[in-house]
This record gives C-alpha cells, structure tokens and sequence, in this order.
C-alpha cells in the first residue's frame, strides 16, 4: 500500500530566472542594435573604446547566448523538471546559489568585455577567474538537477529531461577543454593550444556550444512547453530515441565544417561536411515531432499568439539546421563564409528559434506562476508579428548582403582581373542592407518591450504562487517491469543516462582531435616561421584587446579570387606560435593574414594615420577610429612574462631571453617612431611619436602578418 | 485504383515542387548576374544532385507503390480517410490517437506510439549514404580534389586563359611598347583610381607626401612614359612603392602613366614636397639632336 507524500514545488526561483531573463534579453539586443549602426555609423562608437565594435560585439554574444538564452534555459528547466520528476528542486540554496552566481558572471562579464579583457575565443571569449566560476556554477546547477532527479517520484525519465543532461554533461566538457589556458595576470591569459589546433578547438567549442546550449535544452523545452500549451499528446516516442541519440552523435563531430579551406587537414575538414549533412534529419526529427505534436490544435494556433510563437520558432529552428548543412557544403561554403549570409543564419536561429520559444515560454509561465491569466492576448499577438517581421526584416537584408559580398570578392573580369580589387567598393555596396538590418532589429527589439510591458501587468494581476503544493506516490523499486521497449531501461536509470550521453558525445570529439594534436604531418613546420618579437607580441595582444579579430580574418583561403588579393593561401605551419589563433569568422573589413607582405605593404606612416582615422585613408570605411591608441602608453609590465609564458607553451624563445625582451622592444619601437618622424607623422599638438605609445606595437605587430614564408619578398625597413 | 490515383498525385505535385525550387535557383544565379561565378561545374553538379534526390524519390513512391498495392490484395479496409497531407506524410489518422497513447504521461504530458515516418528515415539513410560516399571520394579512392589540388587546378585554368589572353593582345603592354592615351575619360577614370590608390603617398593632387611629387619635372627612377610604366608596374619595394602588376591591369598602368604626364606643372613650385631625382626636360629638343638635353632646364 503506497501512500501519498505531500510537497511543494518552487515557483519563486522560476520567477527570478524568468525575470533575468527579460532584463538580459533587452540589455543582450540594445548592444547588438548599438553594434549593428556602428556597422554603417561608426561615429555610434560614442568616440571611446569600452563601446566600440570590438568590444561590444562579444559582449552582445556573449549576452544573447549565455545571459538572455541561459536564463530563458535555467527557467524552463527549474519549472519543468520539478514536475517532470514530481519533486521539488534537489536545495533551495543550491537554485539560490546557481541563480545570483549567474548574474554574477554575467554582470562580470559586462564589466571586463567592455575593458577590452578577452581570451578572444568565440563565445568563450570570458578570461580564465570568469571561466572558474562559470565551472563552479555548472557544477552547482548539475548537482542541483541531479539531486532532484535522483529524488524523483516518477519512475522513468521523460524525453525533455535526457536532454537536459546531455546538455549538462556535454556543455561541462565543452567549457573545460576550451578554457586550457595559462594565466598571465588576473585577467590575461594564453591559450594552451595554438593555431590549427587552437582553431580546431575553438569550433568544435563554438560550434557545440549552439548545439548544446542553444539546441539541445531548447529540445528538452519544446518537448514539454509545446505539448502543454497544445494540450495534445507528443507524435512520437520513437522518434524521440532516434532523434535524440543520433543528434547528440553527430553534433559533436560537425565543429570542422567552420574551417573550410583552411589549413585544417583536409581528412578532418571532410568528417566536418559529412557529419554535417547528416545532421539533417536528426535536428529535423525534433522539428517534425514539435510540429506534428500540433495535429489537431491546427484551429487553435490562429487565436493563441503561444502556439503561433512555438509554430514559427520551431520552424526557424528547422531551416536553420537545414540551411547549415547546406553552408557545410564546400561549394556553398566557399561563397557564405565570412560574409553576412553567416550571420543572417545565426539570427534566424537565435531570434526564431531561441527568442521565440523564450518568449512562448514566458507568456504561458508568467500565468501560471501568478495564478492569473494573461493580461493581453492581443499584445500578445502584436508581439508575435512584430517579432516575425523583424526576423524578416533582419534575415532577408543579410542574406543579400551575404550573396552580394561573397560574390563581389570572387568576380573575375573576362580579362581575368578582379572587378573589385578594392575591398571598400564591396563593403560600401552592402551598407543599405546593413541599415535595412537595424531596422529588422529595433522591430524586434519593439516586440520584447510589448512583451515586458504585457508581463508586468500580468503579474501585477495576480500573486506569485512561491510553493506550489503537489503531491504524488514515492517511487517504489521493486516493480517488476515485464516486457518492455528497450530504451525504457536507460529512461530509468538517470546516471546510466549521463554516463551513455557522455561517452556519445565524447567519440567525435576525440576522433578529431586527437590526431591533430598528435600526428606531426598534420601541422607542417616551416622553418622560416619564428617566433614574434616581444613588442609583436604586445601588439598582437592589443589587437585581441580591441576585438580586430571581430571584423578581420587572419586565413587566406586557397582560392584565386583570394590569393589574387591578399597572397599566397595560409599554410598550418604559420600559426604554431599563434596562441591562441585569430583566423577570425567574419570579414567585414579585409583579411589581415599577409598585412605585412610586399603585395599589401603599407608604410608605418599609413598604419598610424588610418588607425586614428581610418576613413581618411579609405574613402568610406567603415572602421572606427582607435585615437587612444596614439595616447595610451603601452603596458610593458607583464612583456616578461609573456615571454616566459610563451616559452611554457612550447614557443623556441632561447633560453633567458626574456632579460633582453624589454631592450629589444624598446629597440624596434625607436625603430617605427623613427620612421613615422621621417613620414612626417606628428601628434595632434605637433610633437613628434612617442616610440612608447601603443600604437606602435600595433604597428609593428601588422607589419610583421604574414611575411614569414615570404621573407625575400618582405620590405619592411 | 484510387489510392493509385492519389499516390501519382502525391508524386506528381512533389515533382513539381522540387522543379519550381531548382527553377527559382537558377532565377536568383541570374538575377545578380553572376552565373558565371557560380562554374559551369557547380552547376552540373547541383542539378546531378537534384536528379539523384528526384531519382531516388522515385525508387522511394515506386516501394510504397508496391507496399500500398499489396496491401490492397489483402484488402485491409482503411477505418478512415486521410487527408492528402497525411498521405504524404504517411500519418495515422487522427483518430487512432487513441490506440497510440503509450501508457505512461509525465506530469499530464502523453506520447503517441507513432513509428518514425518512413520519409525521415529514408531522409537519414539517404545523408549516411551521403556521407560514405563524400568520406570515400575524398579519402579512400581519392580522386585528389582536395583543397590544394583545386586550388591547383583552377591557377591552371586560368594559366591557360592568360595565355589566351595574351595572344589576344590585352595583356601585351609592357614598357616597350607602351603609348600614350589622351583620351579623356580613360584619364578621368586614372584620376579616379590616383585618389583611391596613390594619393595616400603621392597626395591627393600629387603634390607629394611620404611618396615624391609627381608633378615637377624631378623625376627619380625616369620621367618618360616608360619608365613611369615601370616603376608603377614593378613598383620600388625597397622604397614603400608597391608593384601595381597583378593589381591594376596593364592597360589601367598605361592609362596612369599616361595621366601622370597630362597632370604635369599642375601643382606650383614650393607648395607640396621637395623636388627629388634628376630634372627632366619637357620635350626632347627636335632641331638640335647634338645638344645635351639632359642638362638644360625645361620651360
């Protein structure tokens, strides 16, 4: 005889992630509108660094991806799970914990991007204290769940819940193999890896960083928010298992397919495309089965603006995961990369997929939490559409924009010459998309404050209900099972699912990229590449201060159209002393892998002129001017310990150079100052160039891009 | 016979669908005018796979087909009419929700019994099969058209086009046999392309900056029209001056040379940068073959 335990669920730590959540998502999408102008105004800069470009670009990622989704992710699954497993939350002080370490992270997060600390990997681009915390945090947030799912009252685990741990388990991973860093200072450090492997790292981060925190717990929500606010039954239970164990398979393995025609090896570059296609139909099993979870609710999708948010973000979820396979092909990739088309495509998922679900979310919990109904369906509804247009708004400028680029820089003339041989010709050609762009997101961005307007009278309607009183039977072990659906066994054991789903998840992983850092003839030496000079080195940490790396690619791709432009194709052996590398993912201004070489040569004197004012020296560029550069005085206080721990990382400093580093430094800095006098260049008040500003490191770190396999042809005084 | 009827129409309409997708594809290529870009190869190749995708869509109707017509000599009754969409989408009618309910829900939630749809499968196969095939292509029979050896090819292809070129004539113009052009659009263009290229050194009317003035009559590395040519052709790397060759066509180099020439005396005497070089003389004295051009002074 069973009896029936009485308990309460939290409702309160709900509401708390739920209110970040709006907070996070208006904060996350004014930077990228702020970002967004400046990508036609660049006087939107407001004239300092800490809101220039560079800089606030990670902050925007990094506050869309982990701010407004995270918490969007931690409320849905608080909500969820303690249902899901009919008990409350494993400790009120762990959820309290987890909650305010969040917004920690994030507010600390908001400080140091904007101050220029950044590792400078994509999305992870937090320096290595923030890193230890976002850990500690996952671990407490892990604890957490799994304490509240081994205290379950619910024998077998439902779907939405194997994805929640796959997602613990897999972002864990993710975070801690691209966090290897060695620590400079508090807040600068170098990662362990450098250039291929460091790229091949990176991507295989970044790119399970959509899959595990912007797809897979976006799964797990889907397959409880959609069926509840349909009320109708989930289409299918098998497809579930296909789709989820395949998916979480495959993912892990696509990373390489953001380094197409790079110096990655080729072998890798392939399981990246095949991978990827394959892709399709496990992110399509989820789509179909949120979709079709819909049969017979079809009427009431027209009146209920909930289950039009979840139609059009699951179908935004579906182009996109088919559209980037499709990127994964060479031939379309040699086209999109780089290009606008990139970042239509992450808006389509990160705007539809992700902010529409959030927001579903949010207008069907806000209710229920408050006891209340909700205040205005009609705002609702206005919500819904000024969110869809703006998503087309946004998309279809930069899908354009995408096509047009990509194919100004590969346009031959018949006479075999390019027909743009000026990147800013390409750039200025796309600007009205770019405008057409921010338009798309201020629409967007008019719908979430609707939204939190129509939120807050909600819940000023109602009271917040903080425990929710349920009750239900213990669980009980001694049940004999019977005949069963294999996968059923697996659904009751939560750790022989954490374990199964690491390992999964582990396979693709490792494949890649153990023999990359293993087999030598993947990375090819070049004896002619040596290690940079210690003001170089300065120089190139300014550059990953200022964020270049946003808008400047650092890989020439073997094709003509670009060896016509920049010079001959990056080769692996190039970047082994690139820690971390910078081939960068977007080129909204032109490469800068060959800065330094004859064909691209520019005088010191050009350098300094256009970094205090690029448009002076490019008619219409779209760059911001950098004039602090010019006045602040380089930091030479850690240039020792970069040395020393550059030489950790496997660098061929010789030994003890670290005592001749600052001479040398100072050396070649005389060296450019010199040479800007004998240019004529003088500061504003007519004195002449400090060698001692940080300028010239930036300078001299320019310079030095790329001339390493071309020595003879290099022509730098 | 019906439900032969409806399958054709289902593959009917599917057909059409897939050829109105490729249509419009090949609108937008040339739309922007830039067909050409996307290769002849490429091409090909998408509408081989489009084939392929209609081919085995074909094998896929052609199964069911026989599946369905079995089916009907067994004469299983269908308990009720499904709509064309669910037909294609090979669904259950709605109806039999109730014989699907699994029987366990989850906080209210119920799950169907529903098998995967046969189209998603035949949709993942189809990408495995993919997948094998490109691994195998590329790396086990290798037919070698990785990225180097494509880059490779294409620098060949066009090693043959320049050759083409060249017997054209458009790619002819060298120092030796370069001309002067006085045509004036073909100068403003070279005007155009001085403000965005040269004047950054030379100066925006060029007076000189970093770069020498070039319009006094000192002249470095030569004043004719060849050696004007020259330099900008092959540059003075030694000096910050960039070979043009590869960047601006030979003709453009002619055209510059030549409006370097027409802009001569343009910019007075002290304003812009200090003479450098040797002085030139402005024409080559005609009657006096004898005299030493090189030292009189020009008008």
């Amino acid at each position: 005889m069973t009896h029936i335990e009485k308990f309460s669920y939290d409702n309160k730590i709900v509401r708390d992630f739920g209110i970040a959540t709006v907070i996070w998502g208006i904060v996350g999408m004014l930077i990228g509108l702020l970002a967004a102008i400046q990508l036609y105004e660049p006087a939107a800069n407001l004239g300092n660094p800490y809101t220039t470009f560079g800089r606030i670009r990670p902050l925007h990622t990094n506050a869309v991806i982990f701010a407004f989704v995270g918490n969007a992710i931690f409320m849905g699954i608080y909500y969820s799970l303690q249902r899901l497993c009919k008990a409350r939350m494993f400790s009120d002080l762990l959820s309290k914990l987890h909650f305010w370490g969040w917004q920690l992270i994030i507010v600390a997060a908001a400080i140091t991007l904007p101050l220029g600390m950044t590792s400078s990997h994509e999305y992870a681009e937090l320096e290595w204290p923030i890193d230890i915390a976002i850990t500690l945090i996952w671990v407490i947030f892990g604890w957490n769940m799994f304490g509240t799912i081994l205290r379950r009252r619910e024998k077998h685990l439902y779907v939405a819940i194997w994805f929640y741990i796959a997602t613990f388990v897999t972002v864990a991973v993710l975070h801690l193999v691209n966090s290897f860093q060695l620590p400079i200072s508090l807040f600068k450090s170098y990662y362990w890896y450098s250039g291929v492997q460091d790229a091949l790292v990176q991507w295989w981060y970044g790119h399970n960083a959509v899959a595990f925190f912007l797809t897979t717990p976006f799964l797990g929500l889907m397959y409880y928010y959609l069926p509840k606010a349909a009320n109708r039954p989930v289409y299918s239970y098998k497809l579930s298992i296909l789709h989820f164990w395949t998916l979480i398979f495959i993912y892990i393995w696509a990373g390489p397919h953001h380094l197409l025609y790079s110096s990655l090896p080729n072998w890798a570059q392939s399981l990246g495309t095949a991978f990827s296609i394959m892709l399709i139909a496990p992110s399509w099993g989820g789509m179909i089965n949120g979709l079709l979870t819909l049969r017979g609710a079809w009427d009431r999708v027209r009146e209920d603006a909930i289950l039009k948010f979840f139609v059009v973000a699951v179908t935004a979820y579906g182009m996109a995961t088919l559209e980037g396979p499709l990127l994964s092909l060479k031939n379309v990739n040699a086209i999109a990369h780089f290009t606008d088309w990139i970042v239509a495509h992450v808006h389509v998922g990160a705007l539809g997929w992700n902010g529409l679900m959030t927001f579903a979310m949010l207008y069907w919990l806000a209710p229920k939490i408050y006891n209340t109904k909700l205040y205005s369906m009609k705002l609702a509804n206005t919500h819904f559409w000024l969110a869809t247009l703006g998503i087309a708004f946004y998309a279809i400028p930069m899908y354009w924009s995408g096509w047009q680029q990509g194919q100004m820089w590969k346009d031959f003339g018949p006479d075999g010459y390019l027909v743009y041989p000026e990147f800013i010709k390409t750039t200025m050609s796309i600007l009205p998309m770019h405008v057409m762009r921010s338009i798309g997101g201020t629409i967007y961005l008019t719908g979430v404050f609707v939204m939190a307007y129509n939120l807050y009278k909600t819940v000023k309607s109602g009271r917040l209900v903080a425990n929710e009183a349920a009750e239900a039977a213990p669980l009980l072990n001694n049940e004999n099972h019977g005949k069963e659906y294999w996968h059923r066994i697996i659904e009751r054991k939560p750790t022989l699912m954490l374990v199964l789903s690491l390992i999964v998840i582990m396979i693709g992983g490792a494949v890649e990229m153990v023999p990359t850092f293993l087999i030598k003839s993947n990375v090819p030496t070049i004896a002619a590449v040596k290690p940079y000079t210690p003001l170089e080195l300065e120089g190139r940490d300014l550059y990953i201060k200022e964020g270049c790396v946003g808008c400047h690619s650092q890989t020439v791709r073997p094709f003509r159209s670009e060896t016509e432009r920049y010079g001959e194709y990056s080769k692996a052996g190039e970047f082994v002393y690139d820690h971390p590398f910078l081939w960068g993912s977007k080129r909204t201004g032109p490469d800068l892998a060959r800065e330094g070489t004859a064909k691209l040569f520019k005088q010191d004197s050009w350098h300094y002129y256009h970094l205090v004012k690029p448009s002076e020296m490019t008619q219409g560029s779209i760059m911001p001017p950098y004039p602090w550069l010019t006045t602040n005085t380089l930091n030479t206080s850690q240039t020792v310990s970069k040395i020393k721990a550059m030489r950790t990382l496997g660098v061929p400093y010789p030994k003890d150079y670290e005592k001749q580093a600052l001479s040398d430094l100072k050396k070649q800095a005389e060296k450019i100052a010199a040479n800007l006098k004998k240019e004529g260049v003088r500061n504003k008040d007519k004195s002449e160039v400090s060698p001692d500003v940080e300028v010239i490191a930036l300078i001299a770190y320019l310079q030095r891009l790329g001339t390493d396999i071309s020595k003879s042809e290099t022509t730098n005084p | 016979m019906n439900k032969h009827s409806l399958l054709s129409k289902k593959a009917c309409s599917l057909l059409a669908l897939l050829s109105l997708t490729g249509l419009s594809q090949a609108q937008t290529l040339s739309d922007t005018g830039k067909f050409m870009n996307f290769g002849i190869n490429e091409l090909l190749w998408t509408i081989t796979l489009i084939l392929g995708l209609i081919l085995l869509f074909l094998i896929f109707v052609m199964l069911r087909l026989m599946k369905e017509l079995k089916k009907g000599e067994a004469a299983v009754p269908e308990t009720e009419k499904r709509t064309i969409m669910e037909r294609i989408l090979s669904l259950r009618p709605l109806s039999d929700n109730a014989k699907l309910t699994m029987d366990h829900r989850y906080d209210g939630i119920e799950e169907l019994d529903n098998p995967t749809p046969p189209w998603f499968n035949f949709l993942f196969y189809g990408t495995i099969i993919f997948a094998i095939v490109y691994m195998v292509k590329y790396h086990v029979i290798g037919d070698g058209m990785v990225q180097e050896n494509e880059y490779q090819a294409e620098m060949e292809e066009w090693k043959a086009k320049t050759v083409a070129n060249q017997a054209a004539g458009t790619d002819l113009i060298d120092e030796t046999n370069v001309a002067l052009v006085s045509d004036a659009k073909l100068l403003a263009a070279s005007a155009e392309i001085f403000k965005v290229k040269c004047a950054v050194c030379h100066g925006e009317k060029a007076e000189g900056k970093n770069g020498p003035k070039l319009t006094d009559p000192y002249w470095i590395h030569g004043g004719e029209l060849k050696d004007i040519f020259k330099t900008i052709n092959q540059g003075v790397p030694e000096k910050g001056m960039i070979a043009w060759k590869g960047i601006l066509k030979p003709e453009e180099i002619q055209n510059m040379a030549s409006y370097i020439l027409s802009i001569q005396g343009t910019v007075p005497d002290g304003v812009g940068a200090e003479p450098q070089g040797a002085l030139k003389t402005a024409e080559p004295v005609k009657e006096a073959p004898s005299s030493d051009t090189t030292s009189t002074s020009g008008s």
